[in-house]
């Protein structure tokens, strides 16, 4: 297998699941975020949005924390230090296997599908 | 390069809209424009009558209050309208010309959010000298169109900021209304720079309101039962 190749083995496992990759992102932009509104932005459903979180808590990556604003008690989550260089990563391994723009190289016509996961819209 | 902004910019710009997704922010524009204008226009007289005075002096307070804890205010009400219905997710940074907070590192897209904070900084600017040089045409030229003139380029500014703003379809043409009846009806002259901040007041606060009522009927109140992880 070569190195490149290799590289691509050691992705992080963590954050490669789709489901958990949504929640990275989404908290990666926003900052921090309620346990609903991850929920409404992520279209989950509250048991499949709370057992990703757990996994993504337990490998450190995102912080879950209660707390009250007003009388209304808030489950926030945010991303850890760790769980912020963690996606950086992540997404600059996946940066790396990016094809060349169809202009340069003619050999692809279009854009392979894991390109569109990355950049929708 | 890519066009379409990548995920991470458009959560944060999602983060950035959801702020004023309930028209609470134009209700808190609205009423302190409401409150400046009674303060203008009533002002306290010698020998000063206490009712008045304690009117005016409560308007003074409270636009005040609002004007330096506006953050909390609002933050206040979003805990009993916004967070039950439909979550929190972090507010945007105090300084409104420092719209995004985020901490790009190379290979998230730094460029991007960086082109659209710069852009929205300088539709910030744009909008607030057009609606400046509007007041000092106001003050400056003493004709009856003039309340016209200003009203309408404040709202074709409005119009192309809408966006940017978050303000309905309301705000311009209340704007383009709010002219025509200053000139068409027109307020004694010491007295119209007030009913004309009234009016502003009175627009932010109907697209406040009919914001906020949509978003209450789009997004009725949970149960008692509060999320849980």
């Amino acid at each position: 297998m070569t190195p490149d190749l290799q590289a691509l083995a050691t992705l992080d496992r963590t954050i490669h699941e789709p489901a958990r990759l949504m929640i990275m992102t989404v908290l990666y932009g926003t900052g921090e975020a309620d346990f609903l509104y991850l929920q409404r932005e992520c279209g989950f459903t509250q048991g499949n949005l709370s057992s990703h979180l757990a996994k993504l808590e337990a490998a450190g990556y995102v912080l879950i924390e209660k707390m009250f604003k007003g009388k209304y008690p808030l489950t926030v989550c945010s991303l850890t230090t760790k769980g912020r260089a963690a996606f950086e990563e992540y997404v600059k391994k996946i940066r790396a296997v990016q094809p060349p723009e169809p202009s340069s190289a003619g050999r692809f016509s279009e854009a392979p599908p894991f390109r569109r996961t990355l950049a929708p819209r | 390069m890519n066009s379409s902004p990548s995920p991470v910019v458009h959560a944060s710009q999602r983060a950035w809209d959801y702020w004023f997704t309930d028209g609470l922010t134009n209700l808190i524009v609205g009423t302190g424009c409401v409150l400046l204008s009674f303060c203008i226009l009533y002002p306290p007289h010698w020998p000063p009558s206490p009712l008045r005075f304690g009117l005016w002096a409560l308007a003074l307070f409270l636009y005040l209050s609002l004007n330096l804890r506006h953050r909390h205010i609002l933050e206040w009400l979003k805990a009993r309208t916004t967070y039950p219905r439909t979550g929190y997710a972090q507010p945007p940074a105090d300084d409104t010309f420092c719209l995004t907070t985020l901490k790009m590192r190379p290979g998230l897209g730094p460029e991007e959010s960086e082109l659209r904070a710069s852009r929205r900084r300088t539709n910030y600017v744009m909008l607030g000298m057009i609606v400046i040089a509007s007041l000092v045409m106001i003050v400056a030229i003493r004709r009856s169109w003039v309340w016209i003139a200003a009203s309408l380029i404040i709202a074709a500014a409005m119009i192309v900021a809408r966006k940017l703003i978050h303000v309905s379809w309301i705000v311009p043409i209340g704007f383009a209304v709010l002219g025509f009846s200053m000139t068409f009806f027109p307020p004694p002259r010491d007295k119209a720079s007030a009913i004309f901040l009234l009016g502003w007041g009175l627009i932010f606060l109907l697209d406040g309101g009919t914001t906020l009522l949509r978003y209450i009927l789009q997004n009725p109140a949970p149960g008692k039962q509060a999320p849980t992880a």
